[in-house]
């Protein structure tokens, strides 16, 4: 008892001895922008939608790893073919960051707390069909065409740094993995239950005759996609990203080109 | 027509049409036959090569009567009942003027001059089966509940423009005779030997045969899946279910014993309560279920 009470006060007395030679008062200290990481992020995700864009060709990639995948699918579902992908033009704002006392943590954890706002269309587009195996397999069929699209996304953030083991894995898999026993740091994330999502459903279903925009087509795939956002990362929940080594070693060190460079001639 | 269906892999399938076969032969053992007809019998049934047309008019919540009666079976809590994220319920036009065909078989007998003064052995054809309706397909926590509504020109749709209004005139209970017939037309044609045909006694018994089978096939439908009827499948175990492949050993008998008694079949039951004029009871689609699950693994 006396020793773990012992290591509890030693984390506390670390973690102020932290803010006292940061200058951060948890108290007092103003909410900041994060205009220079809104920066890099941008660009990073820009990076991304080039590569996507270069390749030409998402759709087809998209499709091929459907396909692979194809022998998972629920029998009640045929081929999914994937029809359109928005990749967004736009970029998250990060804003309001604080640094606080993780609730119920006793003071012994530090977190940082991030609004996020992004006003962006990405959607994807499938069209499959609904199969109907009884008496035979594909007796009759329901074709479904569906665009999904998240226009709107605001939540505060809350991200930590830490080692901690006080966590459990939600999944078997996840015991059995790389998570294991590794030693090191972990980026943590959450988003606060007080979210908001937009989403844009668009649905045709039928063959000949047609159904459009169906409210409970529109309103199992919302349930569906907040479904999966709340069981990974919404409070309590808590994802956790394994952080590479940072320590300057030389295989990771470059330098810039230069036309003089002695290396570079031949 | 919304949804596609693949009538040619269906309608020439031996095992669909002796599934159908078995099923309305085991109804027929719970009517009481009229004095004038013994040993009445399905002999061959035949989906035709036509299609219904299936048109897909609405989507929504399923109606909260199949969440009560789940609830009154046991069958889900509450908690179960509120959530019904995943349900979902179709409303669906079927339009069916295709070319199947009943034949049966049966003992005609003539009480006159003298009671059973004659058994004549005759066969039925029943054909030209119209129907034009709206019907409920509900799948909420794994049945999947089939309701027949009403025919698309009954008077009391008027008014709702083909629309499922739970409060409606089609949900206020036992209205089955104000509604126009489900079925549309039927016919029925009978043959007889030869030299009976002259006999007038036989003809009148003819068609009075005649007249209760179509009676008899309209009360099938109207009585058993006619709204606040309706036939329900039960999936819940119908995965393990398919996984058994029910071998039958010749010294222990069907039950193996290594089965666990309390499996549920995926049954078929009417709704039924006190204000349903159906009695529970398994019905032998259980069967029919279960022999297109072997075809499957045989396949």
């Amino acid at each position: 008892g006396l020793e773990v009470d012992d290591k509890d006060n030693e984390k506390s007395r670390q973690i102020n001895s932290i803010l006292e030679k940061t200058y951060y008062d948890v108290e007092t200290h103003s909410s900041e922008s994060l205009d220079w990481f809104n920066v890099l992020i941008a660009q990073t995700i820009n990076q991304f939608r080039e590569e996507a864009l270069q390749k030409n060709n998402i759709i087809n990639s998209l499709n091929d790893f459907i396909e692979r995948r194809s022998n998972e699918l629920p029998q009640y579902l045929d081929q999914i073919k994937i029809t359109e992908v928005d990749i967004g033009d736009d970029f998250p704002i990060f804003s309001n960051c604080i640094i606080q006392y993780s609730p119920n943590s006793n003071n012994k954890r530090l977190e940082a707390k991030i609004d996020i706002d992004l006003s962006d269309r990405l959607a994807l587009g499938i069209e499959t069909r609904l199969l109907l195996n009884y008496p035979k397999p594909f007796s009759a069929a329901l074709p479904i065409k569906l665009t999904v699209s998240v226009v709107r996304f605001q939540a505060c953030l809350t991200v930590s740094l830490t080692t901690d083991e006080q966590f459990v894995p939600t999944s078997k898999e996840a015991n059995e993995g790389e998570m294991g026993n590794d030693k090191g740091y972990y980026l943590m994330f959450s988003f606060n239950p007080e979210y908001r999502m937009e989403l844009e459903v668009k649905s045709l279903i039928g063959a000949r005759s047609k159904l459009e925009n169906i409210p409970k087509i529109a309103s199992l795939i919302e349930y569906q996609i907040s479904k999966w956002f709340v069981e990974r990362c919404v409070e309590p929940r808590f994802q956790f990203v394994k952080l590479p080594g940072m320590w300057p070693r030389s295989k990771n060190t470059r330098k810039e080109k230069t036309d003089t460079d002695d290396s570079s001639s031949v | 027509m919304s949804v596609d269906i693949d009538w040619d892999n269906i309608h020439c399938d031996l095992s669909v049409n002796q599934g159908v076969k078995d099923f309305l032969n085991s109804r027929l053992q719970e009517f009481e036959l009229p004095s004038y007809v013994n040993n009445l019998k399905v002999t061959n049934f035949d989906l035709g090569t036509m299609p219904p047309s299936v048109v897909l008019k609405q989507m929504d919540d399923p109606l909260d009567d199949f969440y009560s009666y789940l609830l009154e079976e046991g069958d889900i809590s509450g908690e179960d009942a509120k959530d019904k994220n995943t349900d979902v319920q179709l409303l669906v036009e079927l339009d069916y003027k295709g070319d199947m065909s009943i034949e049966l078989s049966a003992d005609l007998v003539l009480n006159y001059p003298s009671p059973q003064f004659m058994i004549l052995p005759v066969k039925l054809r029943i054909s030209d089966i119209g129907m034009h309706c709206l019907c409920l397909f509900a799948y909420l926590k794994k049945q999947l509940f089939i309701s027949f509504l009403c025919d698309v020109s009954d008077p009391l749709l008027e008014d709702n423009k083909l629309q499922v209004d739970p409060s409606g005139p089609n949900f206020m209970g036992k209205r089955a005779l104000e509604r126009i017939s489900l079925i549309r037309n039927i016919k029925i044609h009978t043959e007889l030997g030869q030299q009976d045909q002259g006999e007038g006694s036989v003809l009148r018994s003819v068609g009075k045969l005649e007249e209760f089978l179509v009676d008899l096939f309209r009360n099938l439908i109207r009585k058993e899946a006619a709204w606040p009827s309706w036939i329900d499948l039960d999936f819940s175990t119908a995965d393990s279910e398919a996984e058994d492949p029910e071998v039958e050993d010749p010294e222990n008998g069907p039950h193996q014993p290594n089965t666990p008694s309390d499996i549920k079949e995926p049954s078929v039951t009417n709704s039924s309560s006190s204000t349903r004029p159906i009695s529970t009871e398994n019905t032998p689609i259980v069967d029919e279920l279960r022999l297109n699950s072997n075809i499957s693994l045989d396949d």
